[in-house]
């Protein structure tokens, strides 16, 4: 025990003769290590104990300590030997000691900036965990007064709590106080695992998982940033935050008065925060447990440490006690149940087709006793919360996040949140989940309020604002309409005129009035007489259909119907009201003076119809307070004066169409009304030209084709401002208008019909960007405010999604005749101090980080679907990329046939653009996850537009079920193929232009046909390439029919043109180049690729075959195409190797920029020469007798008989081994390609190609990439850095595995990347 | 798994302003200032149909009261 301190002992080779035995790691320690073969050592960071120590305490005795604590603990004397083929085994030497670094002397202590200097490069030290042990010490002498001492232990043997035995017991040597025995199981913990995952006990706790999260589970987290890639960079954020004292106390008491442990009430914060967040009832997220029973009897330094996922349902009016059991029991039965984590993820996560989804997102983590003030980071997932008790009685904390998926300021927030749900859940017995305020009421005031807005209103009615302008100006132009001009004092007269002849038919207060004529300045005459009157107006579009304009002018009541003697046939019978036909009309002896009726603020001003999502239209009723005070803010955010000359195309049966010609004459300014319902782009902008318009008023879904006109032929007159609005507004397409429109404001406008005309504007300058799906909505117009709310009405935070509430005073009355519906959708406003009501409006929305508010989708345009929630808006924006898509919308329906659910797009092309739904599609499945892509998409000429100029989502078309031409083989060629590919394929009819790919052919069902072809053609030499290359019968069979010049290729060309390097794919076991496809897609056209088929799949296959030999074709044919050209390499698999291998055949011929390493693993141990398999007594022989007897029965002898030929004796036992290590019986089912057997051959055949082959260094820049899954597997990935001083550490692609890392996304992204910086 | 709780049924207000506009609140929840519960009760649902029954005048009470002095004077 008193052995002095050892030097440093990591340049020693290591004396086997040491130690008597090694034994594997645990799952978790794999794990670690792949990441350390990789070269990331961010996930699982060094674990590091400082402890500064007084004087008093002399150097010596510290190392003493440091020895002693070592002798204990064989985690600090852990090493790890690597076997021949790379299997990694853990052993500890009695005598060793961590090397211990001392810094400083009595004489010559460091001062606080060397010592804090030479600490961190102590810790920053990489670790050499094949050359020493895994943990080291530093001792500094800082000053008179400290010592200061740390240490710094590898993941692989260590874990926090951990950390907390080895202060302890530090502690106590140096005091002199007793230790007591220890059971140090540190060693034995991987070989008990292995051990345990045999057993009907893992069975059955594994069952236990599989139910309790499934297939379909969705792991909660706070939002996530906008365009988060499914790649998480490694930089990590931290948010810390403390909490005080009487905090912890008062938690600790409620947990102590409620039989429950303290850290389930901050777990339960936790689970509140992000159900509060996520809008998620049933949690899935994990707990960190330290895995050690009972954390006061004698620990062993380990890494002993899991993730437990924990799984339940909550309710808003759950309370906070209850969530806190449902924790208690969750954590019971899931620690009852604990099975590795990493090896629970393989299990779960079992959707090879799909990318898969983290099972835990965020992570709560309690540190009992955490040591020094310090807090140990926690990287090995999305979001962490670790809190831990401090010095001062109170809680230190810090989230723990992805830099990449989260927004830091939403971080920071969540911490405040955190806090507050703390406290009320102490300090409010009895409180539920969703009686918690997370919002404070001054944040509130600021993130609800309207544009700042100095000026004041008058009560004056609008229609008495445009009348004083024709006596102020009333020569002014007014209105411009085709040929007529109108001056303010012809409007005004006229309207005076028809006024008082409807107040003569009994036109009044809340009385009203039809305009059934189309938009014109008799329709706006109409409207201000009617106003005038003291009634309200009902706009009607003649051009609507009757059954909608019928139930209009019935339900709303009109006493008088303003319309045209050609449009009489257009009224119904039997309504009990007076038909005016303006054109016929002699209103000469009624006076052109004003009325002079007073109206009441409260008094209708006009009723106009909304189409609902079903149903009859309903109308919104909207008195003349609100109205006029709703006008004048308008016209003061907008900048409106009696300059303002205005073109206002929104239709008259939406209220906004109506905002805006009202807007320009209020002020003494004039309006360009279009004179027909619709004008081509063309129209639009000449007349904006023509006569001097500097507003323009467009719908959002004219707008794209506007803006591309106007880029096209760059005709947009300059202007002051557009404003639009009725649709959400896709970033693709404000882009194009703020780039080409030339306006020098833009105004997104927003509004329910409701809540009168526009209640909310974003205006911007052109040119502003924005992150989102669809532009921003902005914020309140007026003496308003907007709010977003969960279902319980509490405010959501900045970044939450809810549903979109305004109140204050610009709201309508309610619905005409529909009490109920009213009572529905208009509540009481809670955030009012004096009464009013909020407006529901079935819009999903976030506050954002600046206050304005964002559109998400509709409350019903949210769907579920195999237990995904999709916003259909981002498939729309998905579309909305595609070249050529100019529109786009999805729905889920119901599938006719299969009676399912599924995704259906609708797309309308750019104008003169021509959209292949084929290449929509497969562009779909790159961008967007596997359940996001839409089962069908139907291209249509226009969308169906309802007669608010809105998308009329009932008057989509079903898609069409697929036709398929089948056309007919027309030579004997196209017959034979055909006849082949049928019997291969055996589907229904194929035609002899379909593609073998898409219509269910693979690698291993173009091998049967080249099989079943050379049966019938036994001199052909066609190819599997051949095949690739012609994937449809009628090219295929012309390639057989040219015969030998044309047939014969061992290459796939991907991607022929392209102006940037070649890049050449190297196919690992069994793949096919195919794989490469949707990685050539998303390189794009100007990426040439070449794919080489996989030598097991070739038909130059020779037993025993070298590496060398394998390259050769490969090696030719890169000289023949790339000389003295650049190129790059991909090696996906055992592929990497053979691309290497080519790397360093080829040297300096070609001009190699990258090769880019995909998952390469090394060759298992089982065939690694050295690797001397150990049998029990007995088990040789029985297996060899176990081979002669299965060899007797397979169908494949020869080729076995051939493959066993070359294997000498070791190499004879190697596979025995294997064979008896193989869990499952040895297969019988070949010779067929997709045989089991046919598969175990190739591996054999593999193996012992790469068995004799030995990697050597070489120069040559290369990237690398590993799956996840492999990680967790432990897979033993090459750390290319070992051979090419130009290698980088490899970057981890999640939530994907070895196979399918190929078609990832998030892969696609980074090696793109990569490849243009390598350019 | 889910919360070892039986959760009442929730239940709602009939709930009228100044003004004699109606709506509905739940009645767990504080009621919003301006806003008086009326004696019906029930869920949301029928509360809503109550509403249909009884609120017959949509007119503000102010302006029901404007345009009955008009109608008298006149």
């Amino acid at each position: 025990m008193n052995k002095p301190v050892a030097p440093d002992q990591s340049g020693k080779p290591v004396d086997v003769e040491d130690f008597s035995r090694s034994f594997p790691l645990t799952l978790a320690q794999k794990r670690i290590w792949s990441l350390e073969q990789i070269g990331n050592s961010s996930v699982f960071p060094p674990q590091v104990l400082t402890l500064d120590w007084e004087r008093s305490v002399s150097l010596d005795r510290i190392q003493k300590a440091v020895a002693a604590v070592a002798a204990r603990h064989s985690a600090l004397r852990m090493r790890f030997l690597r076997f021949a083929g790379g299997r990694i085994e853990q052993f500890a030497n009695a005598g060793d000691v961590p090397p211990i670094e001392t810094l400083g002397s009595d004489s010559n202590p460091l001062d606080a900036d060397e010592a804090d200097a030479a600490r961190a490069a102590f810790i920053a030290r990489p670790f050499d965990l094949l050359g020493g042990v895994s943990a080291r010490c530093q001792l500094i002498v800082c000053g008179r007064d400290t010592i200061r001492s740390t240490f710094v232990l590898h993941p692989i043997i260590c874990d926090v709590a951990a950390i907390s035995v080895l202060q302890r017991e530090l502690v106590a040597l140096v005091t002199d106080e007793p230790l007591v025995p220890l059971d140090d199981d540190c060693l034995l913990r991987g070989l008990r695992e292995e051990e345990w995952l045999e057993t009907e006990s893992f069975a059955s706790a594994l069952a236990y998982w599989r139910k309790l999260i499934g297939e379909d589970y969705n792991a909660v987290t706070l939002p996530v940033r906008f365009n988060a890639s499914s790649y998480a960079g490694s930089t990590r954020l931290h948010a810390a935050f403390e909490l005080e004292a009487t905090v912890w106390t008062e938690v600790q008491a409620y947990a102590k008065r409620n039989g429950i442990e303290p850290q389930h009430v901050l777990s339960a914060a936790f689970a509140i925060l992000l159900a509060r967040y996520s809008g998620n009832h049933e949690l899935l997220y994990g707990t960190l447990l330290a895995n050690r029973c009972g954390d006061k009897s004698p620990q062993a330094v380990s890494r002993s440490e899991q993730v437990l996922p924990l799984r339940f349902q909550v309710a808003p009016r759950s309370r906070v006690l209850d969530v806190c059991h449902a924790i208690v029991s969750a954590e019971a039965e899931g620690t009852s149940n604990l099975v590795p984590f990493e090896r629970l993820v393989q299990e779960i996560q079992t959707h090879e087709e799909r990318e898969q989804d983290a099972i835990v997102k965020s992570l709560f983590e309690f540190r009992r006793s955490q040591p020094v003030s310090s807090l140990q980071p926690r990287s090995d997932v999305e979001l962490a919360l670790v809190v831990a008790p401090n010095e001062t009685g109170g809680l230190n904390a810090f989230f723990d996040h992805a830099a990449d998926i989260y927004e830091p300021a939403l971080v920071e927030r969540a911490a405040t949140h955190f806090q507050r749900i703390l406290r009320q859940a102490v300090t409010t017995p009895e409180i539920r989940m969703k009686d918690i305020e997370l919002v404070a009421e001054d944040e509130l005031e600021l993130l609800s309020a309207p544009y700042a807005d100095d000026g004041t209103n008058d009560d004056r009615p609008v229609h008495e604002h445009i009348a004083a302008h024709a006596i102020r100006t009333p020569d002014k132009t007014a209105i411009i309409f085709a040929d007529e001009v109108w001056s303010h004092r012809r409007l005004d007269q006229n309207a005076n005129r028809l006024a008082h002849r409807l107040i003569k038919l009994g036109v009044g207060a809340d009385v009203s009035v039809a305009i059934a004529v189309k938009r014109s300045p008799e329709a706006i005459v109409g409207i201000l007489a009617t106003l005038k009157a003291g009634g309200a107006y009902i706009p009607v579009e003649p051009d609507h259909p009757t059954t909608r304009n019928h139930h209009i002018l019935r339900d709303g009541g009109v006493k008088v119907i303003l319309t045209n003697s050609w449009l009489l046939e257009r009224i119904p019978d039997g309504l009990d009201a007076t038909i005016l036909e303006l054109d016929k009309l002699d209103l000469s002896q009624e006076p052109d003076t004003d009325p002079k009726v007073s109206v009441h603020t409260n008094q209708l001003a006009y009723i106009m119809y909304t189409s609902g999502s079903t149903g009859l239209p309903k109308g919104v009723a909207v008195e003349h307070g609100p109205l006029t005070h709703h006008m004048q803010n308008t016209s003061r955010v907008y900048g409106m004066s009696e300059e303002s000359r205005e073109l206002p195309f929104l239709p008259f049966s939406s209220d906004g169409g109506h905002e805006r010609w009202m807007n320009p004459l209020m002020e003494g300014g004039s309006i360009i009304l279009p004179d027909q319902p619709l004008w081509t782009p063309e129209e639009t902008l000449t007349a904006m030209r023509k006569h001097g318009a500097n507003n323009a008023s467009i719908p959002t879904t004219y707008l794209q084709q506007l803006a591309e006109w106007a880029d096209l032929t760059d005709s947009a007159p300059p202007m002051r401002l557009y404003s639009f609005g009725g649709e959400g507004l896709a970033q693709q397409t404000f882009d194009l208008l703020s780039k080409v429109l030339k306006s020098e404001w833009l105004i997104n406008g927003y509004g329910p019909t409701e809540t009168i005309m526009t209640p909310m504007v974003w205006k911007v300058r052109a040119g502003q960007k924005f992150e989102g799906t669809y532009a921003p909505i902005g914020r309140a117009v007026g003496n308003r405010r907007v709010y977003v709310l969960d279902p319980d009405l509490n405010p959501c935070p900045i970044g939450v999604t809810g549903e979109l509430y305004i109140g204050g005073e610009g709201m309508a009355r309610g619905y005409i005749g529909k009490p109920d519906t009213t009572a529905d959708r208009f509540i009481p406003d809670p955030f009012s101090k004096d009464g009013g009501r909020l407006y529901r409006s079935g819009d999903l929305t976030r506050w954002r980080e600046d206050g304005t508010v964002e559109f998400v989708g509709r409350v019903d345009h949210q769907v579920k679907l195999r237990g995904y929630r999709i916003e259909l808006g981002e498939i729309e924006a998905a579309l909305l990329e595609q070249d050529g898509v100019g529109e786009a919308l999805v729905v889920l329906r119901d599938d006719e046939a299969t009676k399912q659910k599924i995704l259906v797009a609708y797309v309308v092309p750019k104008q003169g653009a021509e959209l292949t739904i084929a290449t929509i599609h497969s562009a779909l499945e790159r961008s967007l996850p596997g359940y996001m892509v839409p089962s069908a998409i139907v291209a249509l000429k226009s969308m169906p537009i309802n007669p608010n100029s809105k998308l009329d989502r009932f008057a989509l078309p079903a898609p069409a079920p697929v036709e398929r031409t089948i056309i007919a083989p027309e030579n004997p060629a196209e017959e034979e193929v055909l006849e082949i590919w049928q019997n291969v394929l055996s589907s229904g009819p194929i035609s002899v232009e379909d593609n073998f790919f898409s219509i269910g052919g693979n690698s291993l069902g173009a091998i049967r046909i080249l099989s079943a072809l050379r049966q019938r053609r036994p001199q052909s030499r066609t190819t599997i390439a051949d095949l690739f290359n012609n994937p449809t019968i009628r090219s295929f069979a012309k390639i057989i029919d040219a015969g030998d010049e044309r047939a014969g290729s061992e290459v796939i060309v991907l991607r022929a043109s392209g102006s940037k390097p070649m890049l050449y794919c190297f196919p690992g076991l069994l793949v096919s180049t195919r794989e490469y496809v949707k990685l050539v897609d998303y390189l794009g056209p100007d990426q040439p690729a070449t794919g080489f088929i996989c030598y097991s799949l070739s038909e130059q296959k020779q037993i025993g075959a070298s590496v060398d030999e394998i390259i050769e074709g490969y090696v030719d044919y890169i000289r023949a195409h790339s000389k003295g050209k650049p190129c790059y390499f991909l090696g996906w698999s055992w592929g990497g190797l053979l691309a290497y291998e080519a790397a360093r055949r080829l040297g300096n011929e070609i001009d190699l920029r990258l090769i880019t390493m995909v998952d390469v693993c090394d060759l298992g141990t089982e065939f690694a020469i050295g690797s001397v398999p150990r049998f029990k007594q007995g088990e040789r022989d029985s297996l060899h007798q176990t081979v002669e007897d299965w060899l007797s029965r397979s169908a494949m002898r020869a080729e076995w008989d051939r493959l066993l030929g070359v294997m000498d004796g070791d190499t004879y036992n190697q596979f025995l081994r294997f064979v008896g290590d193989e869990k499952e019986a040895l297969p019988t089912d070949g010779p067929d390609i997709s045989s089991r057997e046919h598969t175990f051959w190739i591996l054999i055949d593999n193996a012992l190609i790469f068995r004799r082959h030995q990697l050597q260094p070489h120069d040559v820049a290369i990237h690398s990439w590993a799956a996840d899954d492999s990680l967790n597997r432990g897979l033993n990935l090459i750390d290319w850095r070992r051979y090419s001083p130009r290698a980088n550490p490899a970057e981890i692609i999640s939530g994907t595995n070895h196979l399918h890392v190929i078609g990832s996304q998030a892969f696609h992204s980074r090696l793109a990347h990569r490849l243009d910086e390598a350019l | 798994m889910s919360v070892p709780v039986a959760l009442e049924p929730e239940t709602w207000s009939v709930v009228r302003d100044q003004e004699e506009r109606y709506s509905v609140w739940p009645d767990d929840k504080a009621l919003p200032a301006g806003w008086s519960r009326q004696a019906h009760g029930g869920t949301r649902d029928e509360c809503l149909k109550k509403i249909k029954e009884v609120w017959s005048d949509p007119r503000p009470r102010s302006l029901r009261l404007a345009m009955n002095i008009q109608a008298r004077s006149r």
